[in-house]
């Protein structure tokens, strides 16, 4: 990891995870677009609570992706 | 952290971009709750509901069991009764999961949860429709089918319940959703029909509201998670079929492009429709021939469903 990076953890609802490497003082917005994620249809949950697109990521952060489009 | 906007105080939890504001945990439960409120008043009904019984159709999807936890919440300052009501329209591996979610969340609000077979009541599941259709041995839209059996029993139950109102779990997604689709089939008449309370034309027909009319998909999820209603991650198997899931990628492409973009077609919407009812006149109806529901045609639509599964495996 270079010195103004970050790693993230994230974990998609199909149970798929994945490491991201991010510049330092991104935030979920360009986590987001990095995945090729749209915010509407999607809620990043830390710790168990929702955070917003313009929270910051810090390094080793945990992030759950949960879509919000349901078929049901 | 990024403070709530309103009260500066707590982290926020959703950024609502169509209103430039980012809210916290409580703001969020506030504005959303408002919202339900906002809807059951312009629907005419939130004076209305004092000794009443709403039969809310539950799925165990967020939504629908948002209706039902909101309305849990307003049942004793408004004075009315709940019951949910699920169609379980034979999935498996789907409906089966979706319901043992659903009858632990009815027991926690202490709520009674009527279960509604279809394949009992209808003759048929939907994946035996899936698998008809799969066989070419009809061609009708099984996603159609589920949609118009899943109303016509869930009217029916309601109905026997002596349920006043039926409230779905539909959102502004859904409703612009199918304003579009009701656009591309030139059905206007389903327009006109379709709103955040459907008049009631027929004694038979149990009126039905929407209390999630306001708001967005991406509103309830969140509210669903703060509530920590831990559905299990399952969907209808069939959905990615269903030709709203392409609008829906298209609106919300739109919506993050131009945000207030779906809030401003719902509003749209309201508008045609108003003066759609003006000059629409209410269908003349009469008895189903098979059922004897009120239905503008011989047979009601589900029946003549009915009709078309029955001649596809004579």
């Amino acid at each position: 990891m270079k010195i103004n990076e970050i790693v993230v953890e994230v974990l998609f609802d199909s149970g798929e995870q994945l490491q991201v490497k991010l510049p330092a003082g991104s935030t979920v917005e360009h986590l987001l677009k990095l995945l090729e994620l749209n915010p509407e249809e999607t809620v990043v949950v830390k710790d168990g609570v929702p955070v917003v697109e313009d929270e910051e990521l810090e390094e080793g952060a945990r992030l759950e992706i949960v879509r919000v489009v349901s078929g049901g | 952290m990024v403070l709530c906007s309103r009260c500066g105080k707590a982290r926020s939890v959703i950024k609502l971009r169509y209103l430039g504001e980012t809210l916290c945990k409580n703001c969020f439960v506030e504005f959303f709750e408002e919202k339900v409120i906002k809807a059951l008043k312009d629907a005419g009904v939130l004076d209305n509901l004092s000794g009443k019984l709403v039969a809310v159709g539950v799925s165990g999807g967020k939504d629908s069991s948002n209706t039902l936890y909101v309305l849990n919440k307003l049942k004793e300052y408004f004075d009315f009764d709940l019951v949910g009501v699920c169609i379980d329209e034979g999935i498996v591996g789907y409906r089966d999961v979706k319901l043992k979610f659903l009858r632990n969340l009815c027991l926690s609000l202490g709520v009674e949860l009527v279960e509604v077979k279809m394949e009992r009541e209808m003759g048929i599941s939907i994946d035996e429709v899936y698998r008809l259709r799969r066989e070419k041995k009809i061609e009708l839209n099984p996603c159609g089918v589920c949609g118009v059996y899943r109303r016509y029993l869930l009217n029916r139950a309601a109905r026997d319940l002596g349920a006043d109102f039926v409230a779905t779990g539909h959102n502004l997604d859904d409703e612009v959703q199918t304003l579009f689709i009701n656009i591309f089939r030139g059905n206007y008449y389903n327009i006109a029909r379709e709103g955040l309370y459907t008049v009631p034309i027929a004694e038979d027909l149990v009126p039905r509201i929407k209390p999630l009319y306001y708001t967005y998909e991406k509103e309830s999820m969140v509210y669903f998670l703060l509530n920590k209603m831990y559905t299990p991650r399952v969907e209808c198997p069939y959905a990615p079929e269903s030709e709203r899931y392409y609008l829906r990628t298209w609106l919300n492409e739109l919506e993050l492009r131009e945000p207030g973009t779906k809030w401003r077609i719902l509003m749209f919407k309201m508008r045609l429709r108003e003066k759609l009812l003006k000059v629409i006149p209410p269908p003349k109806l009469r008895k189903c021939d098979r059922c004897g529901q009120s239905t503008p045609n011989i047979l009601c639509r589900a029946c003549e469903i009915r009709v078309m599964i029955e001649r596809a495996l004579s």
